[in-house]
């Protein structure tokens, strides 16, 4: 049991069981919250805290909600000799995390180890204290104020499988600067001046005048200025088919507004259609975070295939295509053949299965299946979403197309005798040949 | 057979003189007098005129190009969104181009409203007014007006479109004599090659509006500006509060810029294509709409002319002249038919076909009247009307004529135009229950 302030050693209370926290105001806790979620260690950062409220002074309920507890002081006591059932788990879960041999300070896999260390479902409050007008409270202090983007953070992990989304709201961004503070106004689509007014259209059924309601209006009675007659009844004598826009600047009359928005932070303005339109969800774990917060964010197969193949650095593949083509150029006799890969379509698996250990199983067998296709002389890298690039020496593309025909069909067997489901690999091939020039060939791979 | 044409022809030999008039008085006085001698009068006169009206119209080009007003080129319709870029294309090809293109889309149920805003944002149109509940053709027109910035209003029909110098030639008459309120467009069939239908009201519009309206223009007598094309002057509208309420406003706004004593003309010069009713059942339909028009406009509404000091006598005399046509001929009709029943019993068939051959060689007579004054202006398929002119006096004899009887008697006695859907029953009743 250890009450923290703002000059504790928290490395000093690393074995504590939680951080109790006494609340004299939002200024203090706010620091205490960063102080402890922005230390680089788990069992500090994800380590349970409580918040004692002594003084019984109003708690905003964004602030309950950053903490894990709020303990009244009358019932201080009786707390500390029970055993908390949250505070246990937190605590069971760090112990586990502590287990892995990965270790990294990156912002996002410490985001999700204390989301999976907690267990919670991340929900977003809505606020004008953070520029993106959303806010997460449980992980506002991982970040320093002013640079809390959690969306790019948030779109990564659910990319990865490694969150579920829950639709709560659609906002309306920034084009600019991302901020939600929007003024959205009608304005004149000729001059964009805000300074326009709209007035209804009457028609005079008798004499089949239309004009603006203004033109009609004699005081209290409405009079048409076309036949002098007087206008009692709407539906009978007279309606109102449409209404029109006045600019009041340019005079220019027109029935449908632009509609523009102002940004309250950066004062750009712009046409709603550019707006940045953006879901607001709220995000839980999936089956596949244990996993990451354990291994990090390295795709699984990344991990298998690197440590079963000899995968080169895209600077030395890149190299060794040239000097093969200078080679090809020289000698005017042989042909090589590239190979596109793509298995970017594979984190889709991850999507659907529990069973981790099933899944590495299949990505072992496929990394194997890769590694037979290759002979010795061949070359393979890795390029962004997982196209890999193969250097076939001396390879023609009729012969390669045999090879790569043969690969396809084994992995769609792999995936279909054990997971029961088919995959479709996507193979192209480019022949380098006498002709073939580098910028073309690296197009290939783009 | 041969029997047949031999006795045809023995009896076309025996008449004489006053028996081809007891037999044929009909066509003599109400055709030949009129739609031949009279029309040929006119034209050969103004043969002799073309030299001294085409220097005042290369004057009116000086002072109008001068002066380049703006112009509101306005277009009110109901669902008529997939003609509007046809028409906006045409006008962008004029030679007069300082315009302003504005549609009222009056209550239409179809994608008009999306066509026409996609056409304002691409600029293709300048003002773009939707009125989702339907107030009817004069409204729309009047919406509009309200919203024209235009000195002169060209009010078009969207399933129109002008030729490439229509909206230039239609302006000169303004600049040759100011007391000009309004130009007459010469209105041409579009889709004549359609059907028969409209092979035959081709050939209609170019002998009664082409060569009809300009006939009446050089008289002086001219009544209707059609509601397909017409331009008018913004000042003159204003005054006259613009539109009234149909069907046949076309005619009944004419009367109102004459009453004013403003001057109405026809540009034949100025042409506009339109598509005609391509079945024979919408044609009726559309011709029974017009016809009543002439009961509920001039003989009702606006009978006061005859006594308005701003009409000239030729004026007042061709508006009876229409009256009296367009009612009494028709009534003349069955009595001449009555009369050669009784008198010329056993002759009546080649009375009747005497008729129709007659008939037909007026119709060539126009047709050449037609070749020889507007030939230049015909396009190919112009010409495919022409083909159909056997036809003719069946046409107007017979299908207009019991479509045009039908509309008089019903509107007479029943005032059918009120129940009119063209017009919007909240509309059609006020103005049933104010009888105007």
């Amino acid at each position: 049991m250890a009450i923290i302030d703002l000059n504790s050693d928290l490395d000093k209370l690393i074995n504590e069981k939680e951080f109790i926290i006494s609340y004299v105001g939002e200024d203090e806790l706010n620091k205490l919250l960063y102080k402890i979620k922005k230390h680089s260690k788990l069992e500090i950062y994800a380590k349970p805290i409580l918040l004692l409220n002594q003084f019984d002074i109003k708690i905003s309920p964004y602030f309950i909600q950053t903490i894990d507890k709020v303990i009244d002081n009358k019932y201080y006591e009786n707390f500390m000799y029970k055993k908390d059932i949250l505070i246990s788990e937190i605590n069971r879960k760090i112990n586990f995390l502590k287990k892995s041999e990965y270790k990294s300070n990156n912002i996002t896999l410490k985001l999700l180890r204390y989301i999976y260390v907690r267990n919670i479902t991340l929900v977003p409050y809505q606020t004008i204290e953070n520029k993106y007008g959303y806010t997460y409270p449980k992980i506002d202090h991982f970040l320093d104020k002013g640079e809390q983007n959690f969306f790019e953070i948030f779109d990564y992990l659910v990319k990865r499988f490694l969150l579920e989304t829950n639709f709560v709201d659609r906002c309306h961004f920034c084009l600019e600067c991302y901020s939600p503070f929007l003024n959205f106004k009608e304005v004149c689509p000729r001059c964009f001046s805000v300074n326009i007014k709209s007035e209804p259209l009457i028609h005079h059924f008798e004499c089949a005048y239309v004009g603006l309601e203004s033109e009609f209006k004699h005081g209290k009675k409405m009079i048409c200025p076309k036949c002098d007659k007087e206008l009692f009844h709407l539906g009978v004598d007279y309606d109102k088919p449409s209404f029109m826009y006045i600019c009041n600047k340019c005079q220019y009359e027109f029935q449908e507004a632009l509609i523009q928005t102002t940004c309250f932070n950066c004062n750009s303005t712009f046409d709603v259609d550019n707006v940045i339109l953006k879901d607001i969800f709220e995000y839980k774990l999936t089956t596949l975070s244990e996993n990451a917060a354990l291994f990090g964010f390295e795709s699984l197969f990344d991990k298998i295939i690197d440590e079963n193949l000899e995968i080169l650095p895209n600077y030395i593949f890149n190299r060794f295509l040239e000097i093969e083509l200078i080679r090809i150029q020289r000698y005017k006799k042989s042909v090589s053949t590239l190979v596109r890969l793509n298995l970017s379509n594979l984190d889709e698996i991850y999507k659907d299965l529990n069973n981790f250990e099933k899944i590495k199983k299949i990505f072992v067998q496929l990394a194997d299946l890769i590694k037979t296709f290759l002979r010795t002389s061949d070359v393979i890298t890795v390029f962004n979403d997982l196209i890999y690039g193969i250097l076939l020496i001396e390879t023609s593309i009729d012969g390669a197309k045999i090879t790569t025909k043969r690969l396809k069909e084994k992995i769609t067997e792999l995936f279909e005798v054990n997971l029961s489901q088919t995959y479709q690999i996507d193979v192209s091939l480019k022949e380098i040949n006498k002709d073939s020039n580098l910028d073309e060939i690296m197009e290939f791979f783009k | 057979m041969f029997e047949i044409f031999d006795n045809y022809f023995r009896f076309l030999f025996a008449i004489d003189e006053d028996k081809f008039f007891q037999m044929f008085w009909h066509f003599i006085i109400f055709e030949a007098s009129k739609y031949i001698f009279l029309v040929a009068i006119v034209l050969i006169y103004y043969m002799f005129q073309r030299k001294r009206i085409k220097k005042l119209e290369d004057w009116a080009r000086i002072q109008l190009y001068r002066e380049y007003p703006l112009i509101s080129v306005i277009v009110p319709g109901k669902n008529e969104g997939p003609n509007i870029y046809k028409l906006a294309k045409s006008l962008s090809e004029q030679t007069y181009q300082n315009y302003e293109l504005i549609i009222v889309d009056d209550g239409s149920n179809d994608d008009t409203y999306l066509i026409c805003k996609d056409l304002l944002n691409r600029g293709i149109i300048d003002k773009f007014i939707s009125n989702p509940d339907r107030g009817g053709k004069a409204s729309a027109a009047n919406t509009a007006l309200r919203f024209s910035k235009g000195k002169y209003i060209v009010h078009l029909d969207a399933d129109s479109h002008l030729r490439y110098d229509a909206i230039e030639n239609i302006l000169l008459p303004f600049y040759i004599d100011e007391t000009i309120g309004a130009v007459g467009g010469d209105v041409r069939v579009n889709n004549v090659e359609a059907s028969l239908a409209t092979s035959l009201q081709g050939f209609e519009y170019l002998k009664s509006i082409s060569i009809g309206r300009f006939v009446a223009d050089k008289l002086d007598v001219m009544r209707l500006i059609s509601g397909a094309y017409g331009v008018f002057r913004m000042d003159v509208l204003k005054r006259v509060g613009g539109w009234d309420v149909g069907p046949g406003l076309d005619g009944d706004i004419t009367l109102k810029i004459r009453k004013l004593g403003f001057g109405v003309v026809f540009n034949i010069e100025s042409i506009c294509y339109t598509n005609a009713p391509i079945k024979f059942r919408t044609l009726a339909k559309q011709r029974f709409r017009w016809d009543r028009s002439i009961i509920r406009f001039r003989l009702r509404k606006h009978i006061d002319i005859l006594f308005n000091k701003n009409f000239k006598i030729p004026l007042k005399m061709a508006i009876i002249d229409n009256l009296l046509y367009n009612v009494l001929f028709d009534i003349f009709w069955i009595l001449y038919l009555i009369y050669i029943m009784n008198s010329f019993t056993p002759y009546l068939g080649y009375i009747l076909v005497t008729n129709y051959i007659l008939y037909i060689f007026e119709n060539y007579i126009k047709l050449g009247l037609i070749l020889l004054f507007i030939g230049d202006t015909l396009r190919l398929k112009d010409y495919i009307s022409f083909l159909v002119i056997p036809l003719i006096p069946i046409y107007t004899g017979i299908f207009l004529k019991l479509v045009r009887i039908y509309a008089h008697l019903m509107e007479f006695f029943f005032r059918v135009s009120y129940y009119d859907k063209w017009n919007p029953w909240k509309v059609s009743k006020v103005v049933k229950e104010k009888g105007i």
